[in-house]
């Protein structure tokens, strides 16, 4: 380890003597030594002016940072908000701000002409670049960015990657010069670092915010400094154990029960956070909906567990809760967690609260029906000795299938119809076939026709089971492909980056779970 | 299938039990039949207003094509032009080819050939003589930029350009060998002989092949130190102001587009960032331009040998790609399928004519008016969406736009509208209407849909009208179809419980 570690920091003390420190004195451009205190504890709870809101400097601190940049801190550290205050400033860094560059290519065209990216096997692997020679590599990026796009190649990997360090590239030119860190004057306008004039001292300017503001940032700084999610997961893994060990073992079940509310309080927590900053129900982006539907999930299969009896369904819903949260932490790029002021049409708190919170309910629902049934098909294969038994268990696992999916088809049918209602209330049309209105309609008919057909005694237990199974993956289609992959329509409010190859993913594994099953069933 | 709709009826028990059944198919029939009664017997279309404007059109996004004639060549004006043909466009599936469509009009010379309601422009190069295209790289520090020129323009490309501060003009040889002289050079053109002079020195009498003649003068007022050229031909004088525009301006100070000539001054001064291209007669490029301390540069690009050409100015450098001789674009229209890109999105419908000895066929794009000389007969064709008269008018007093601080992004807008019934029973009233909020009078209901700047500096309306005699039905068959649910369930809990 530290023999890698040694050979990156050559490379950044190389790029170092070449031209980073030029670039800092050069590209500050502020006229006047500007007096911050950049260990001051407190500077991350300054309030800033971002994108379109009002935040807590840290937290704009942090969004910028796990999008753009990264820190790298050899034997001084210091904190994000300590480098984001030196840079803006114009003092020196503790430690070093890389930036983003995803694509061999990209590194290729930001080391100097004639020279390749690095220069050793894991410079090369390194996924940032130091900001040296910044209006030269500005430069080679826009062009190379336009040439791509004047050859048609405007959406390739490549051009995605030059876009984002491009945009990396412009904001650290952006802080670096003072037009970032905004500030709220006493005439009670914002302006930059770079527009402040001298009388008046660069402080924490809370007090002259409003009521509602003041109350607003407080909460987004507890949010920050709890850090709920992060506990969340640690609680989940927990909770998840002692649920697998409770199958086997009954006396974790009651540890497991007391985990699995621990982690709904928690959960809970962050949703009545987020209201409280936000003002409006926690179900407004890809993020807040795939949150509330791990909790839906989760408070749905602890009661089920508890009137059934049930320890497995318990394990069930804390391992749905749990691939939401690695999702919420990995899938950054499909999944963007910052609070962001909405479009206007979502800015109706009644329908918003009612329409999309019962669709997603309903998603989790489902999504509870859809890891069961595949634990049933994994343990049915798996465990192929003892199918013998499986007659009177299966049946009951079916009744408790037949039931999870009559509630969320219920739930389904009853958030569609509120989405046409809120569509006619807004838009003057109650069905427009939009691909996300006529997807979640495809999937209620599946799921209506896997009733119909176990109802009519055409699907046994474990084609039901398979049958289910398969059924979810429309509502993936309808919750993540409408947005990922057709990207269009009224409802693309969501778009972003990995969503496609997550979806297929998914499908081919669900797949082969069907399948293996299939080929299980013969024989038997 | 009535047979199969009775028979299931005449089969089914009544039972207590199946009371959730009934409830959730009864209410998915009432809800179809809402959305039958809104299909056919519904309104759905949008009123655009700007401020200070009253209006009681509704758009709808079905289009029609309209035909007009505008009399010969430079004789008409804007109010003469006639309606000739009106067809309805239909709303087509696949394969969207409309072959000799009926033709409810009484001209009987016009038919619609093909409907694309997606389609792709594609560049085709047509022969023709006297003519070259021209595609050129600029580079420089900052940027990388093509552009594509051609002499003359046409509607696919242009003849002259701007990128930033640089402009670019293509033009014929003869007035590119008199750049940098001290001569004023004028040209005009007359639309009916199809035929341009160009002039050195005025006044001046000129005569077209056609038989037209009249005499060209400049016309200078020191008071005013404004010049303009005036055009006698007959009795009819013409005034062109070149700077502004190549059109003769009327006495309001606007071109008028329908004249039969147009005047341009040959430019001898390239004044400022401006590239000058023209072909000689051994049809190589030639590029000319001011250098910095003032003189004139031509070089010919055509043997640059791929080393670019370095201009005076941002430290650019441009090269020539590709140079087409006798040749000039003109677009055709392809069928595609639906693409998220608002180009593609626009209808496009090729009409045919049999008015030419020769079938003629033009393309007509939804939003631009096609201008199709035919015999002499300056034809206008169009696409217009369809319109109807609403019982109400409304008039946009005020249009507001809050931001999310900071940004450009809309937070909510709003529209105050003052809303006259016709029929003038009731007092005008004066409405909001904003996103979530709308307003309904005498059946209709308004809803703000968006926005556009109004190129004044402000914004204009969108709202969107509709009428929903489904309505009703739709929203009690919901109700109706989520109890039935319920109740199923309710009735049904005793089979949950069986195993415990």
């Amino acid at each position: 380890m530290s023999g890698r570690k040694g050979q990156w920091v050559l490379f950044v003390i190389f790029l170092c003597g070449s031209s980073l420190g030029k670039v800092w004195a050069e590209d500050t451009g502020l006229e006047r030594p500007v007096r911050i205190e950049c260990h001051d504890r407190n500077l991350g709870n300054w309030p800033v002016l971002a994108e379109g809101r009002i935040k807590p400097l840290k937290t704009h601190v942090r969004e910028l940072f796990q999008k753009y940049f990264v820190q790298q801190c050899d034997e001084l550290r210091e904190s994000w908000v300590e480098s984001y205050c030196r840079l803006s400033t114009g003092q020196r860094l503790k430690c070093q701000i890389l930036v983003r560059a995803d694509h061999v290519s990209v590194r290729e065209i930001l080391s100097k002409p004639g020279e390749r990216a690095g220069g050793n096997f894991f410079a090369s692997l390194s996924r940032f670049y130091a900001p040296g020679a910044v209006e030269a590599n500005l430069f080679r990026l826009r062009n190379e960015l336009q040439t791509e796009e004047n050859e048609g190649r405007g959406s390739s990997g490549l051009s995605l990657s030059l876009g984002q360090t491009l945009m990396a590239y412009q904001l650290w030119q952006r802080i670096s010069q003072g037009q970032d860190w905004t500030f709220l004057g006493q005439s009670l306008d914002w302006r930059p670092l770079r527009e402040w004039r001298d009388e008046e001292p660069l402080a924490d300017s809370t007090g002259r915010l409003t009521e509602a503001e003041q109350r607003g940032l407080r909460y987004e700084i507890l949010l920050e400094d709890l850090n709920p999610l992060g506990w969340a997961m640690g609680v989940g893994v927990i909770a998840f154990l002692l649920a697998l060990f409770s199958v086997k073992k009954i006396k974790f079940a009651a540890l497991s029960s007391v985990a699995a509310v621990f982690l709904l309080v928690i959960e809970t927590v962050v949703l009545v956070l987020r209201t409280a900053i936000t003002g409006r129900a926690p179900v407004a982006t890809m993020f807040e909906t795939v949150f509330w539907s791990g909790v839906g999930a989760l408070a749905v299969g602890f009661l089920l567990s508890k009137t059934k009896k049930n320890p497995v369904v318990l394990a069930i819903a804390l391992g749905f809760n749990l691939i939401v949260l690695f999702m919420m932490k990995f899938a950054t790029g499909m999944l963007d967690g910052n609070l962001r002021p909405l479009v206007p049409v979502l800015r109706d708190n009644f329908w918003l609260s009612t329409h999309v919170t019962t669709i997603t309910l309903a998603y989790a629902t489902l999504g509870l029906a859809w890891l069961t049934a595949n634990t049933l098909l994994v343990g049915m294969t798996i465990f192929r000795q003892r199918s013998s038994l499986s007659g009177a268990w299966l049946r009951e696992w079916n009744e408790l299938l037949r039931l999870m999916v009559q509630i969320g088809s219920l739930l389904l049918a009853a958030g569609i119809i509120l989405g046409g209602v809120w569509a006619d209330y807004s838009w003057g049309r109650f069905w427009g076939w939009d691909p996300k209105e006529t997807w979640s309609l495809i999937a209620l008919m599946i799921y209506m026709m896997v009733l119909h057909a176990r109802y009519a005694g055409w699907l046994r237990e474990e084609r039901f089971t398979m049958s289910v199974a398969a059924g979810f993956l429309s509502i993936l289609m309808a919750w993540f492909g409408v947005n990922y992959i057709l990207a269009t329509g009224l409802h693309s409010y969501g778009f972003s980056v990995g969503g496609a190859l997550f979806l297929v993913t998914v499908f081919v594994a669900q797949v082969a779970v069907i399948g293996l099953s299939f080929v299980r069933q013969r024989p038997g | 299938m009535v047979s199969l709709v009775v028979a299931v009826v005449d089969r089914l028990p009544i039972r207590r039990r199946l009371l959730g059944f009934y409830l959730v198919h009864a209410g998915i029939v009432i809800l179809m039949f809402g959305a039958i009664l809104t299909r056919y017997g519904g309104l759905d279309g949008e009123l655009i207003l700007t401020q200070g404007q009253t209006t009681d059109q509704v758009r709808f996004g079905s289009l029609h094509l309209d035909i007009e004639r505008g009399g010969a060549g430079n004789e008409s004006t804007p109010k003469n032009k006639e309606l000739v043909a009106k067809f309805p466009i239909p709303d087509l599936i696949w394969p969207y080819r409309n072959e000799n469509s009926a033709n409810p009009s009484q001209e009987k010379h016009w038919t619609i050939q093909t409907i694309l309601p997606f389609s792709r422009a594609v560049k085709h190069y047509q022969n023709r003589e006297n003519s070259w295209v021209s595609d050129w790289i600029l580079r420089g520090p900052q940027a990388v930029e093509k552009f594509e020129l051609a002499w003359p323009g046409g509607p696919a490309v242009s003849d002259q350009g701007q990128l930033g501060p640089l402009k670019y003009q293509a033009m014929e040889w003869s007035s590119f060998q008199i750049l940098g002289g001290s001569d004023i050079g004028v040209q005009i053109e007359s639309i009916s002989s199809k035929e341009t002079i160009k002039l050195r020195s005025l006044p001046a009498r000129i005569k077209f092949k056609d038989g037209q003649q009249g005499t060209l003068r400049e016309i200078k007022n020191e008071k005013a130190k404004v010049s303009y050229f005036q055009w006698q031909v007959g009795d009819m004088a013409f005034s062109f102001f070149p700077r502004f525009s190549e059109w003769p301006v009327t006495d309001s100070f606007a071109p008028k587009t329908d004249a039969g000539y147009r005047l341009w001054i040959l430019d001898s001064d390239l004044a400022g960032a401006t590239l000058a291209m023209a072909q000689d007669p051994n049809q190589k490029l030639w590029l000319a331009y001011r250098n910095k301390d003032g003189r004139l540069v031509r070089v010919k690009a055509s043997d640059s040998s791929g080393t670019p050409i370095t201009l005076p100015w941002m430290e650019l450098g441009l090269s020539l790609q590709r140079h087409l001789v006798n040749q000039i674009p003109i677009f055709d229209f392809e069928p595609t399928i639906p693409e998220k890109d608002a180009n593609r999105n626009r209808i496009v419908v090729e009409v045919s004519t049999s008015l030419e000895s020769q079938l003629r066929r033009i393309w007509v794009v939804e939003g631009e008016e096609t201008r199709a000389d035919i015999a002499g007969v300056a034809y206008y064709l169009s696409l217009q969406k369809n319109v109807e008269k609403l019982p109400v008018s409304l008039s946009l007093n005020d249009f507001r736009m809050a931001t999310n601080p900071g940004t450009d992004e809309a937070a909510s807008f709003e529209s105050t509208v003052t809303v006259f019934e016709k029929g003038g029973f009731s007092p005008p009233s004066r409405e909001r209407i904003f996103m979530n909020h709308p307003l309904k009078k005498d059946g209709y209901t308004f809803y703000q849909a968006s926005y556009f700047p109004d190129g004044f500096g402000g914004y204009g309306s969108v709202l969107s009208v509709n009428r929903d005699p489904g309505r009703p039905w739709k929203y009690s068959g919901s109700l109706i179809l989520v109890i039935g649910f319920l109740i199923h369930y309710w009735l049904q809990r005793h089979s949950w419980r069986r195993h415990q």
